[in-house]
């Protein structure tokens, strides 16, 4: 998957899952998951959205360290190649 | 984000905590149940409100059709909290509690919370007295509680005596998004209570004594994204002074991909646990909570 198209996934799980309300034209791949509005109980909607989304099984240990969006692109493309 | 700077109210508040703690560490054990059996008579005979939310559960959950005995159920879980907070105020100076645990924690159960490379989602309800079972738990098994942030933020501060080496609480939504996650991959185990009221869209309805009950989906999520296994618990009174703490076997449940439908059916699952626990000691269950806040609980009255 492109990574704009992963971006663009990403973005719109974003809008369902945040309990903050967030406008999603102005994430960018420095947005950090903080900036998002998430905090550790509303994390764990975006994570099984993801999940779900991209058909992905990963060990979530693996995302901890992520701080920032286009990490998380890394991370998901990483995933997708297998 | 609200701030957490103390306000005039919050210091006149935490210094009448103080007192009242000081007093209570100052009561010697054989007074606590006496002092509590006082209090918590005099509250029911007065705390209209609180009162009539307890009796009103009771009734909603069916446990009896006798209304001598809904009273007698209230008024006693009235009692038994005030008599747990007391002995758990005692604790915040450091006193040893008086209290025996006996234990029957599952043979998989006590695997799974040992394992260092994979944590265990301990979920409870407000029955018996879950702060005694959580530091029972945090002696063997290094553990992160989940918990409302105080009000006040002095009090929050007064609240930190619960952490020790192999316990840690956490405010229930923190700003570090990672934090439960990293737990868990940490090898701790996370223990939560999952018998409250979930407020706007943050909850899912799960049936409670058949009763649709608004609720945080936390522990469902955390499992259904970390695969981490889920174990009931409770700790409840079964003599005077002796506590068990039981722990069932984990459970691990398969998601569907329907996310509503998985967090309820493990919502379920757990409500279900706690509905036959709370039926076998019914006075120990925190009835005065506002569960069914989507019943009009506030305009019915006890006769």
């Amino acid at each position: 998957m492109q990574r704009e198209k992963i971006m663009q996934t990403l973005c719109n799980i974003v809008e369902q899952s945040t309990v903050e309300p967030i406008d999603i034209e102005n994430i960018t791949e420095d947005t950090t998951i903080g900036e998002l509005g998430f905090d550790s109980l509303s994390v764990l909607d975006l994570v099984y959205d993801m999940q779900q989304a991209f058909g992905l099984d990963f060990e979530v240990q693996e995302l901890v360290t992520i701080n920032a969006v286009g990490e998380l692109i890394d991370f998901l493309e990483e995933e997708m190649k297998g | 984000m609200k701030s957490h700077k103390p306000t005039f109210r919050h210091r006149i508040e935490y210094a009448a905590i103080c007192f009242g703690i000081r007093l209570i560490q100052l009561l010697p054990p054989t007074k606590c149940r006496p002092l509590a059996t006082m209090l918590g008579t005099i509250g029911f005979a007065t705390m209209n409100r609180r009162r009539d939310i307890a009796c009103s559960n009771v009734r909603l959950a069916a446990i009896t059709n006798d209304e001598t005995e809904v009273r007698r159920i209230a008024r006693a879980s009235m009692i038994h909290f005030i008599y747990v907070a007391i002995i758990s105020l005692q604790a915040v100076g450091g006193k040893s509690p008086q209290h025996e645990i006996v234990e029957e924690i599952d043979p998989a159960a006590r695997e799974v919370l040992a394992d260092p490379d994979k944590g265990v989602i301990l979920c409870s309800g407000h029955l018996g007295n879950w702060e005694a079972g959580l530091q029972a738990v945090a002696k063997q098994f290094p553990l992160l509680g989940i918990a409302r942030r105080m009000n006040n933020p002095l009090v929050e501060n007064l609240m930190a005596f619960r952490n020790h080496d192999n316990i840690e609480i956490t405010p229930k939504h923190d700003q570090d998004a990672a934090r439960l996650l990293r737990a868990l991959a940490e090898g701790r185990n996370v223990g939560i209570l999952f018998d409250q009221h979930a407020a706007g869209k943050r909850g899912v309805m799960v049936p409670f004594f058949g009763v649709p009950a608004a609720t945080y989906t936390s522990p469902a999520m955390l499992h259904l994204t970390t695969k981490a296994p889920i174990c009931f618990s409770t700790c409840v009174e079964i003599a005077p002074g002796q506590y068990r703490l039981r722990i069932d076997p984990p459970f691990v449940y398969t998601r569907t991909g329907d996310r509503k439908e998985d967090t309820t059916q493990i919502l379920q699952a757990l409500h279900s646990k706690l509905e036959n626990a709370i039926r076998e000691y019914p006075t120990q269950y925190l009835w005065a909570h506002r569960r069914w806040r989507n019943k009009d609980q506030s305009s019915e009255s006890t006769p």
